[in-house]
């Protein structure tokens, strides 16, 4: 479906306005009860754009800390080759679980673990939904916010789960789920924010998936998109709490802070992707939290489809620019600057947007 | 203490006892944790260790058994404070939850559906 | 949507020829000030920028591109050099009530400024596109050009002091401008500089924000204070002042049908009754989508 078939069916559209109707208050009432978050969030674009300006120094830093503490590393220049590594790490016939992760959409790492014949679950409930619906997520953290009740209760029913209300098809999926955790060989997560003092991989998240996808099986792997990398542990913990209240789920439930375990085989991906190079640096600030996405007039018609293969809305048509190549779409944004008014990083969004649309015409 | 109202209104049962061990009778079928430190403002409670941390995970109830002195007044504190004490840091706030069909809050999700804390405080 | 580069070429043609987007000789669409009596000296200029008097051509520009938007033909138009908007036929099909509509509202910011005591002044020859939509499309050069030629213009006729009548036009010449063309004019809304007197408004009004006032001029809470000023009644929606939401209108000519469905948002969260706006864009828009808009101009018009 393309932005066209997105303004007519208007489920997308509904959606999109519904989590934000939930979450808009929530976010203000966070900021204002906990003033001191819009410092970390001053302190964590600063420390991003700072590791920007020195990708390589700061990868053969978590390169170095993470080897020392016994985990195997990589360094993946682009799509293909980080899921080749994860691949081969993975093997085929085994049963895969994995944390919800934008990253991994975009090295379409599912899909192609897939192909190598293994059983891969999305555990996070939108991103299953997602996965059994055979479509893409259609915003960074409430991926299936495109589906009604009476809607998933359809889709569920393809893999046996039945209930009669999100109460009872949650419970089903916790079940469904349950077996899968207990059985799982490899558990793949993405990385919300890292250490490389440390070399912990913070992630977090409300429903317990990825504390069971990333602690219950015997391997994990860790995928890391080179500007998660924070210089320090207190860095990527007020990185992830800024995420969390920009999203509206301030705290989260659940904090990860993944590391070695003696009893568990730790793989990390670094990935670069075309971020050490991109023009758009200033991006790389973004700590992916969609709230950009929710408020954008354009991304409440059509969600996601308006943007690249995998990120869509005001930031996604940046990461777009960055990891495939710069959408023509980006001509449909109306510059009316809500993304930077909203954005935790102040990222100047309708800049690179106008900067797009310049480079576009200039290659005709 | 701030802390208490925070974790009750986001539905976590908050337990203030002078004595942790004979409030632990009651939750037999619960997983018990030590948790390391909390952070005042959030809510947020540390936990360590690897296999406290599937333990806690796998759940249905999940107890955190928390001292006063281990509250802390900002989050990096409370962070620093447990890693003084242990490796495999985890945290927790709340009960498990997810709105993800058509926003509507469930409990209860892939985690624990019930948290419980028990604030030891000083004699 | 329409080919990027299909509205580029459309538009550097035209602003080539006659320094507005749409083709159109200022003079002929610039009328609204004969039999003003307006004075030819003093001490700020009012800057129209052409985008009031724009804006009855541009509505129906828009009922065109619509038609064109979801066709295939605009491949081929891409490809031939012929300019695929028959100018004169949007001419012929353009509202004479509009026309008047933006001729009154300039009077109205005119007049206004003159009641307030602002020694402003008109030079006809001097007002002109600001370039604005190139710089929005990203065709920097074009837009580099065109600033320049106009900056020099003021400069040459001596002008330091500028009074603007929409929020498109003050961003470009008080942000831009001196970006672009090291212009060093004084530049200024007719909204900061009006004091209120009696205009004997009545009926209540809902606010929309033009963007360009809540976030890249940043001066809705002076808006307020001159509402409150005149007395006018009016009330705020949540989404308001540095976060007014967009009435889609800066993508009108890329995609007609986007653009549309904004607006229809935008109302839904407004209502349609007693929309009260300072943007001949909004105005347009919101009005297109079904609204019941009111220019602040018309609201005070002395």
């Amino acid at each position: 479906m393309n932005i066209y078939g997105a303004l007519e069916q208007g489920s997308i559209r509904e959606g999109v306005l519904r989590t934000l109707m939930n979450l808009r208050d929530v976010i203000l009432k966070t900021l204002n009860d906990h003033p001191y978050l819009l410092e970390y969030a001053d302190e964590v674009r600063n420390a991003k754009l700072r590791v920007a300006e020195d990708f390589d120094y700061w990868i053969d830093r978590s390169m170095e800390v993470l080897e020392k503490r016994g985990c195997h590393v990589y360094l993946a220049e682009n799509a293909e080759k980080a899921r080749r590594i994860a691949g081969e790490m993975v093997g085929s016939g085994k049963t895969v679980v994995k944390a919800k992760s934008m990253v991994s959409e975009e090295i379409r790492l599912r899909e192609y673990l897939q192909s190598l014949g293994n059983e891969v679950w999305e555990t996070d409930l939108g991103e299953f939904i997602v996965q059994v619906a055979d479509d893409r997520p259609m915003h960074m953290i409430v991926p299936a916010l495109h589906y009604s009740e009476a809607q998933v209760m359809e889709i569920l029913k393809k893999v046996g789960i039945h209930g009669r209300d999100a109460e009872e098809l949650a419970s089903g999926v916790r079940e469904f789920m349950r077996e899968k955790f207990l059985k799982a060989d490899v558990g793949v997560s993405g990385c919300n924010a890292f250490s490389a003092e440390t070399g912990r991989v913070f992630l977090v998240e409300n429903e317990g998936n990825i504390r069971l996808s990333t602690s219950l099986p015997e391997r994990y792997i860790a995928l890391v998109s080179i500007e998660k990398i924070l210089p320090d542990d207190d860095l990527a913990l007020k990185s992830v709490f800024v995420q969390s209240a920009y999203v509206g789920t301030f705290p989260p439930a659940y904090i990860n802070i993944n590391e070695k375990a003696d009893s568990q085989e730790m793989h990390v991906i670094f990935l670069d992707n075309g971020r050490k190079t991109t023009e758009f640096r200033e991006h790389l600030a973004c700590i992916k939290c969609g709230r950009c996405q929710l408020e954008c007039p354009v991304f409440q018609l059509a969600g996601s489809l308006w943007g690249g293969e995998v990120y869509g809305g005001p930031t996604g048509m940046v990461w777009t620019a960055i990891t495939e190549e710069i959408p023509e779409v980006c001509f449909l944004s109306t510059l009316c600057g809500k993304c930077r008014e909203v954005c935790p990083s102040d990222i100047d969004m309708p800049g690179m947007i106008r900067k797009m649309r310049e480079i576009i015409l200039k290659a005709r | 203490m701030k802390i208490i109202q925070i974790l009750r209104s986001r539905g976590v049962e908050v337990i203030i006892t002078e004595n942790a061990r004979k409030e632990i009778e009651r939750f037999r079928d619960a997983h018990v944790s030590q948790a390391l430190s909390a952070d005042e403002r959030s809510g947020v409670i540390f936990f360590g260790g690897f296999q406290d941390k599937r333990a806690a995970g796998l759940a249905f109830h999940h107890v955190a058994i928390l001292k006063e002195e281990d509250i802390m007044k900002d989050v990096i504190s409370a962070y620093n404070h447990a890693k003084s004490k242990s490796d495999m840091i985890f945290a927790s706030s709340s009960p498990s939850k997810s709105a993800d069909i058509e926003g509507k809050l469930i409990f209860g999700m892939h985690g624990p559906k019930k948290f419980t804390v028990i604030v030891e405080v000083r004699k | 949507m329409i080919a990027p580069r299909l509205l580029s070429e459309i538009l550097e043609k035209n602003m080539k020829k006659t320094e507005n987007p749409l083709g159109l000789k200022n003079e002929r669409i610039n009328r609204w000030w004969t039999g003003e009596g307006i004075e030819k000296d003093g001490e700020w200029l009012f800057f129209t920028g052409m985008l009031y008097q724009l804006i009855p051509y541009m509505d129906s520009a828009t009922r065109y591109l619509e038609k064109l938007e979801t066709t295939k033909l605009q491949g081929v138009l891409t490809l031939s050099k012929i300019i695929p908007v028959p100018f004169s036929l949007i001419d012929s099909m353009v509202s004479h009530k509009m026309k008047k509509r933006s001729d009154r509202i300039l009077k109205g910011i005119y007049r206004a400024l003159m009641k307030s005591g602002v020694k402003v002044f008109y030079v006809p020859e001097l007002d002109t596109y600001s370039g604005i939509i190139l710089h929005d499309m990203g065709m920097e050069r074009a837009f580099r050009e065109h600033a320049e030629t106009v900056a020099e213009r003021l400069n040459d006729a001596g002008i330091n002091r500028i009074v603007t009548a929409d929020p498109h036009t003050a961003y470009a010449l008080k942000i831009l401008y001196p970006e672009y063309t090291g212009s060093d004019i004084q530049v200024k809304s007719y909204l900061e500089l009006v004091r209120p007197f009696n205009a004997g408004s009545d009926g209540k009004f809902v606010i929309h924000d033009p963007c360009y006032y809540g976030r890249y001029l940043r001066i809705s809470e002076k808006i307020r204070k001159v509402l409150d000023g005149f007395g006018v009644s009016y009330r705020d929606v949540k989404y308001s002042k540095n976060l007014t939401n967009c009435c889609g209108g800066p993508i009108e000519s890329i995609s007609p049908s986007v653009s549309w469905k904004i607006a229809e948002l935008r109302i839904e969260e407004l209502g349609k009754s007693g929309i009260l706006t300072f943007c001949p864009i909004c105005l347009m828009n919101l009005s297109r989508a079904g609204g019941d808009v009111s220019d602040f101009a018309e609201v005070i018009m002395p």
